[in-house]
């Protein structure tokens, strides 16, 4: 292995620099903080390394809802500590090692430095790394697979391509798509978009291709069983396919820049490309004309672009608009799974960046348009923190468990909020993530699932609605009885997620069945009181019939 | 001889850190033209006290711009992650909720103000200061954008026309 050149120390010390300010404040506090977002929580429980089998007790999970497999595979390979300072250090370097992976690729695709930076800007810190950042889906940031794939099937492609070439290209592959699924389908758009440009051209040699599915194709069947056996959640096959698809797809406004209003939803779609990679590829056919190798990665970022539209060509969000090119998608069956075409972005992002730093390289050869050039990259870097927004578009938020929380007893844990408090069933399933991450501090099992989690379905759900029903009845006894009968060791309530007198209500109610609360607190913005379950089951076959039992 | 103090950075980031464990909420309602209001309020529950804040549109939270139709108030105190809010005017309640505040440093509670027949409502609504939560802040946002991008493609393509005379 080659050590790294003066140059490339010096690239990666840029990204470095525009990382920190990109995820800015959070290196101020990473051991206590995080990038608040919807699926934050989520990736702190996988950074804390908890067994599923912990989770959705008494039933168990298995992993075939895992956002991230790569994610739960470096958590068991590296020593990460703190989930915090682990989700903080993976929020800085590794859009790093994206950006730096990216510079490379475009240099493979004939840019030359400093230009080839663009490439990494682009792919590392644009609108759907933000967009990644924004709703936590930290371990999306880390994909230097994407552009080390395009590289390896550029070649895998060509002419003179090897077995060995469409090999790496196959690990890269599946190395997207155990980093999520949305961006193994982003990398299966650009090997199919590279398989066609060669086929046309007549110059396809098998060799990389077939040692590509070699690795691919048995992998890929694999992910899918796994994936079909995962344990689903309710709601999502029952979603209509066009209006889950049109929610998660961007529009023309929202490629063009973010407003508040987009980033108060649930999940982050804005996007926006930056206008200095988009104008330079505008101009890419009158300044790279003839040249090879920039068509390829224009026209699938622009195919990955329209069909990140998705069903619906819109100018803004619920907007009315035309019919998209994934209007047909919407029939098919399984269809809502695939609900956020804006994440195919991604390829865009790559083509853009690969074509932008050749575009920019080409026309800073010219006579005199070399400061011109340099102004461009400059105004590119500060594009991304601005027009894209990461730093205005996320804020810290405090991770760390309420001091009650960290030492509870030993076994199964029920948090207890007001089922659906407000009207937002966002809420509930904020609390849920929330104290699923908690987990990975106080490691008890829990009732909620804490993969693809529910407020609906999941043991912590059906117990929550019984032990409510029963202190609704005034029926102490019958609470202190299912909750010993589901094996849970202790009570966590969140009274502030009730309204009015209902904390007060279900505080009595606790006491009366358990006796007075064995731990409160209030610190790090969070009230919880505690309450230890008595002689609980200890058997997890019994809690399991149990909980069967349940209506 | 002066004995060395702590390090500048090292205050500042002790400073910051010490900050994070406080929080302003700060709750916007949008009162569009002709719709009666007599004494706008939030009541807002959290870490186990309850405190009531009078919403004005005079200008005096910061940032506000006097009748423009925005009744702002703030509130500060710990930092806590989940707040119940009740909003009323007078003594009508016009919402009651759960809101999840995580945000550190200040984190905004919107609302916006619809008659529904003879009865006026509020509705959850993005905050955004300065003028209508959601509205003036997006279109002043997305207006600079647009205009960037029309100045980067005239920059690239000033780049392209200058590169050719210099190159003819």
């Amino acid at each position: 292995m080659r050590a790294p050149t003066p140059q490339t120390l010096a690239v990666a010390a840029a990204f470095l620099v525009v990382s920190l300010l990109w995820s800015w404040p959070l290196a101020l506090d990473p051991a206590g903080s995080v990038v608040s977002g919807i699926d934050t929580w989520g990736t702190l429980w996988s950074l804390g390394g908890v067994q599923t089998l912990e989770t959705a007790w008494p039933i168990g999970q298995n992993l075939g809802r895992a956002d991230s497999l790569v994610l739960l595979a470096l958590r068991r390979l590296v020593p990460m500590g703190s989930p915090t300072v682990a989700a903080a250090v993976w929020v800085i370097l590794a859009p790093v090692a994206t950006a730096l992976a990216a510079e490379a690729t475009a240099r493979g695709f004939g840019a030359t430095r400093p230009w080839s930076l663009l490439a990494g800007l682009t792919l590392g810190f644009g609108g759907p790394a933000t967009a990644a950042l924004v709703d936590g889906q930290l371990y999306t940031l880390f994909c230097p697979w994407l552009p080390l794939l395009a590289l390896d099937w550029h070649r895998a492609t060509r002419p003179d391509g090897t077995a060995v070439q469409g090999l790496r290209s196959g690990i890269w592959w599946v190395l997207c798509l155990g980093t999520t699924a949305y961006l193994g389908i982003a990398a299966t758009l650009w090997v199919l978009g590279g398989l066609l440009a060669a086929g046309g051209r007549r110059t396809l040699r098998w060799a990389g291709p077939v040692a590509a599915a070699a690795v691919a194709l048995p992998a890929g069947a694999l992910y899918l069983s796994f994936f079909a056996a995962g344990d689903t959640r309710s709601g999502v096959l029952g979603v209509d396919p066009a209006r889950a698809m049109e929610v998660g797809s961007a529009s023309l406004s929202t490629l063009a820049s973010w407003a508040p209003v987009v980033a108060a939803d649930p999940h982050a779609v804005a996007s926006p490309l930056g206008f200095v990679p988009v104008a330079l590829v505008a101009v890419a056919p009158l300044v790279l004309g003839d040249q090879r190798g920039w068509r390829f990665p224009a026209l699938v970022g622009l195919i990955a672009l329209v069909a990140s539209l998705g069903p619906t060509l819109r100018l803004a969000p619920g907007m009315n608009g035309a019919p998209g090119l994934l209007a047909p998608l919407t029939t098919l069956p399984g269809a809502a799974w695939f609900r956020f075409p804006a994440r195919l972005l991604w390829v865009t992002t790559l083509g853009f960046g690969l074509v932008a730093s050749r575009a920019a390289g080409c026309l800073a050869e010219r006579p005199g348009t070399r400061p011109f050039a340099l102004v461009l990259l400059a105004a590119a870097a500060v594009e991304i923190l601005v027009l894209v927004g990461a730093p205005f578009r996320t804020t810290p938020a405090l991770a760390k468990p309420p001091s009650a929380l960290v030492t509870l007893p030993n076994g199964p844990h029920l948090s207890l909020f007001a089922p659906s408090p407000g009207r937002h069933v966002d809420v509930e399933l904020f609390l849920v993530d929330r104290s699923c991450a908690w987990q990975a501090w106080h490691r008890q099992p829990l009732f909620a699932r804490c993969l693809d989690t529910d407020t609906r379905s999941d043991p912590r759900a059906r117990v929550s609605a019984e032990v409510h029903a029963a202190l609704l009845a005034n029926q102490p006894g019958e609470v202190r009885a299912l909750l010993q009968a589901v094996g849970a060791a202790s009570v966590s309530v969140h009274p502030d997620s009730y309204a009015g007198s209902e904390a007060d209500a279900v505080l009595a109610g606790l006491r009366a069945a358990l006796g007075s609360a064995t731990a409160e607190s209030t610190d790090h913005g969070v009230q919880v009181t505690v309450f230890t379950v008595p002689q609980p089951v200890a058997d997890r076959a019994r809690a399991r019939d149990a909980l069967a039992a349940l209506p | 001889m002066l004995m060395p103090g702590p390090l500048p950075v090292c205050a500042l980031l002790a400073a910051l850190s010490a900050s994070a464990a406080s929080q302003r909420l700060l709750f916007q309602v949008q009162v569009p033209a002709g719709t009666a209001t007599t004494a706008l309020a939030v009541e807002v529950s959290r870490l186990g006290t309850t405190q009531t804040v009078r919403l004005t549109d005079d200008g005096s939270a910061p940032g506000d711009v006097p009748g423009d139709g925005v009744h702002t108030g703030w509130l500060d105190g710990s930092h806590a992650t989940l707040s119940q809010v009740v909003l009323r005017d007078g003594e009508a309640v016009l919402y009651a909720g759960t809101d999840v505040t995580t945000r550190t440093g200040v984190d905004r509670v919107g609302f916006a103000l619809r008659t529904v027949g003879d009865r006026v409502e509020a509705i959850r609504a993005p905050a955004s200061l300065p003028g209508a939560p959601g509205r003036l802040g997006t279109g002043a946002g997305r207006v600079a954008a647009y205009g960037w991008g029309a100045l980067a493609l005239l920059y690239v393509g000033g780049m392209l026309l200058w590169s050719r005379r210099q190159g003819s």
